[in-house]
């Protein structure tokens, strides 16, 4: 066993941590997150190596792993990253071990840029991304049309294909949709903390198959365990970010003649804080460590971080925002979209009611 | 000890829910119901329904236009008010100055001021808080020199809820400098109309817009708008802080959303059943229930009887009241599930998930 990040993930955390400094700056964000769409920073990121960094070559990656990932996504969470870099790389986890040749091109033009691609999973009603699809598929020649409706399709509005969970006389698969196609009507809109979603019906969407029922179970454990690292990365470097900013302004902030960061009784609440930010990290080590595990104890592994992650994420970003006073409430100040964010890491891909409920359906 | 509502109380009670039946408008309703803040026209038009009834201060003394309800009474107006979705009517004439122009103010200002704040045509904002003075209030910095007839008022005043739409703004400014800071702090009527005041809106992180900087440069205020006696604003204050002692409870709002908790866990469903009977959702829901069963009582007693330090008891209700009502509104995003991620910022706008 070594903790320590090897060379490569070193340089691929400073290079991550440089450009998100340099080109995701807080003012500059601002006016990024005003645009109807993402944009800008997106084909730096894909010409950064983001989207392969983590893929095995033979997927079209650069042979990295989890801990790559892991890394990005950490660094996204200290900048407050919006946009469609996490839901690319579900769509990814949900291709990587197909072995149709739609699934390997799409894989390949993915990783290098030539096509962004989302996921629709998520259903009217649904709590989480363990919930059956209800979307029809039906075989229509060599391809398939699909009916039904999804919702909060990450990126919608700027995907060229959609990676679309539905049910087929076979059992649940997965299928691509151009999301401009026929038969494909999407309403886009903004989530709480400014990312950007879409509801999409389909009525007899043209639709190519990608995974099929037998490959369909263990497609979606890789994509929930990529979902849900990938938050739980995220809100370390969002605990992280928001607690030393939260430090300083404590630190510059005068009241009763002296810096607020004086009074112990602040001093107190921020190492309580920092202990939570902490056991969030072990919860990531923990679910690194069972990336290739049997089903079960990576599900374990991963439920957990989902969980640490959004109720430390959470609590952490709102007693920060608590911290700044009145200037906490403020737009203007970055521990408000800090804790904006965190409640909706709380919320994505299904809550801790959520995946509390489904690990103790695993617990020995 | 009797812990029962009367015969009476509850016939009160069915009289307001009547009453909010018959003249609560449904558009003003349906619009605070949806969670944003309540825009000046609806202030003003519910303020002038409740006017009309003679109920808009129910708390105030019958001399200046109070109902002379018992304070249960005026407990259950409100409950029933909020349950209605009724906004509340704005709290810094009716609530916060008003009490200390009829308690400290002079005959004149009674006349000036009084009746406007009773039908709602004039609103009031609270400049009290500064950049540089938050917790530490008595810090603050805007100053106040005596003109002839007049103070000249020169600061900056922050946080100012509704100043963007108020006619005038009850201000703490510094007239001398005194031993203490508490002292020399004057307690003042201002003019929002003034070309001498400047309110920039601050952008909130619902992205509402309730709360303003006003910059105060050169702004005359008649020596006859000085409350009580010069330099003594800083008790006038307190009194006007200590009259609040049960509203910051926010037990009404906290039943409220807690009903609507309620509402939305039981239609959710969970695995095949109703959210609100999945044992892990409904012991947390539980435990919420006994608090704010809990803090109703506490407000009750305060309501009732000789609380031994009222002061330091509300701040228990304080704290414990925003607490709560934080709780129970994590508990209702919880609840939502995956429909607390959209973001609606038009109050008119339908729900993105009725598209469906
Ligand atoms: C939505 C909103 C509406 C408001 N409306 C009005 C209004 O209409 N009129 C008006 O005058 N004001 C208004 N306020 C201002 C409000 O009263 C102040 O925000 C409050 O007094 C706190 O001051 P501050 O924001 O400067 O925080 P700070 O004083 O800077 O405090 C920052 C943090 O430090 C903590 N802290 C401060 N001192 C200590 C200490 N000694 N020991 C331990 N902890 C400490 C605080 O609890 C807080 O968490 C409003 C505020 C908000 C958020």
């Amino acid at each position: 066993m070594d903790l320590h990040l090897n060379e490569e993930q070193k340089l691929l955390k400073e290079s991550a941590a440089r450009f998100l400094r340099d080109q995701y700056a807080f003012d500059r964000r601002k006016l990024l997150i005003a645009d109807d769409a993402p944009s800008g920073v997106w084909s730096k990121l894909v010409d950064l190596g983001w989207l392969g960094a983590w893929l095995p070559e033979e997927a079209g990656g650069l042979g990295g792993s989890a801990v790559e990932f892991a890394i990005l996504m950490e660094e996204a969470g200290r900048h407050l990253y919006v946009g469609p870099y996490l839901s690319a790389s579900i769509a990814s986890a949900l291709l990587r071990n197909a072995d149709s040749r739609g699934a390997r091109e799409r894989l390949a033009a993915s990783a290098e840029g030539e096509r962004h691609l989302t996921v629709a999973h998520l259903e009217p009603g649904s709590r989480g991304m363990m919930d059956s699809p209800t979307v029809r598929g039906i075989a229509v020649g060599s391809s398939y049309r699909l009916t039904g409706r999804k919702r909060l399709v990450y990126s919608g509005c700027f995907a060229d294909e959609t990676i679309v969970s539905a049910v087929t006389p076979d059992g649940p698969s997965f299928f691509a949709v151009p999301m401009g196609g026929t038969g494909v009507a999407t309403r886009h809109y903004r989530t709480v903390d400014n990312d950007w979603v879409s509801d999409v019906e389909f009525d007899l969407a043209e639709a190519e198959l990608l995974v099929g029922a037998p490959g369909y179970a263990s497609a979606l454990d890789d994509a929930i365990y990529v979902a849900l690292l990938g938050v739980g990365a995220e809100a370390i470097g969002l605990c992280e970010a928001v607690l030393t900013q939260t430090k300083d302004y404590l630190a510059d902030r005068k009241q009763f003649g002296r810096s607020l960061i004086e009074f112990q009784a602040l001093q107190h609440r921020i190492s309580d804080l920092f202990v939570e930010t902490e056991t969030l990290r072990w919860s990531l080590l923990d679910a690194l460590s069972q990336s290739s595990s049997a089903r079960t104890l990576r599900a374990r592994s991963i439920f957990g971080l989902k969980i640490q992650a959004g109720s430390i994420a959470t609590m952490v970003a709102g007693q920060c925002l608590h911290l700044h006073g009145g200037m906490g409430m403020t737009d203007e100040m970055p521990v408000s979209h800090y804790y904006r964010r965190a409640r909706m890491i709380e919320a994505q891909f299904g809550n801790t009611d959520y995946f509390t409920a489904a690990y103790t359906t695993l617990m020995d | 000890m009797n812990l029962d509502f009367s015969a009476e109380d509850i016939a009160f009670r069915d009289e307001i829910r009547a009453f909010l039946s018959e003249n609560l408008p449904k558009d003003i309703a349906r619009r605070f119901s949806r969670g944003y803040h309540p825009p000046k026209k609806d202030l003003q038009a519910w303020q002038a329904i409740l006017h009309k009834r003679g109920w808009s201060v129910p708390h105030w003394p019958v001399e200046h236009g109070g109902t002379g309800w018992s304070p249960i009474q005026q407990y259950i107006f409100d409950d029933e008010c909020l349950a209605a979705d009724a906004p509340p009517v704005s709290p810094f004439g009716t609530r916060l100055v008003g009490p200390v122009i009829y308690t400290f103010g002079s005959d004149s200002q009674k006349k000036k001021y009084l009746p406007a704040i009773l039908s709602g045509e004039t609103l009031w904002c609270q400049g009290f808080s500064e950049p540089g003075s938050g917790s530490d209030l008595a810090s603050l910095q805007t100053r106040a020199v005596r003109d002839g007839a007049d103070y000249v008022v020169n600061g900056r005043k922050i946080w100012t809820t509704d100043a963007h739409f108020a006619d005038m703004m009850f201000c703490l400014a510094r007239t001398s400098q005194g031993r203490k800071q508490q002292e020399g702090i004057s307690f003042l009527l201002l003019d929002m109309k003034d070309p001498g005041v400047t309110v920039r809106p601050i952008r909130t992180l619902d992205a509402g817009h309730t709360v303003n900087e006003v910059f105060i440069d050169n702004v005359k205020v008649s020596a006859d708008d000085l409350v009580g006696q010069e330099g003594k604003g800083w008790s006038y204050a307190k009194f006007l802080l200590d009259n609040e002692r049960t509203v910051n409870a926010f037990v009404h709002h906290s039943k409220r959303a807690y009903r609507r908790t309620k509402k939305i866990a039981q239609k959710a469903q969970f695995n095949g059943q109703p959210l609100f009977d999945v044992s892990g959702f409904r012991n947390r829901a539980a435990r919420l229930e006994i608090e704010l069963r809990a803090l109703e009582w506490g407000v009750l007693r305060m309501l009732h009887s000789d609380v031994p330090d009222p002061t330091a008891a509300a701040s228990a209700l304080k704290l414990k009241g925003c607490a709560l009502l934080q709780n129970i509104l994590d508990l209702a995003l919880d609840a939502l599930g995956l429909d607390a991620i959209p973001f609606y910022p038009d109050p008119e706008q339908e729900a993105v998930s009725n598209f469906f």
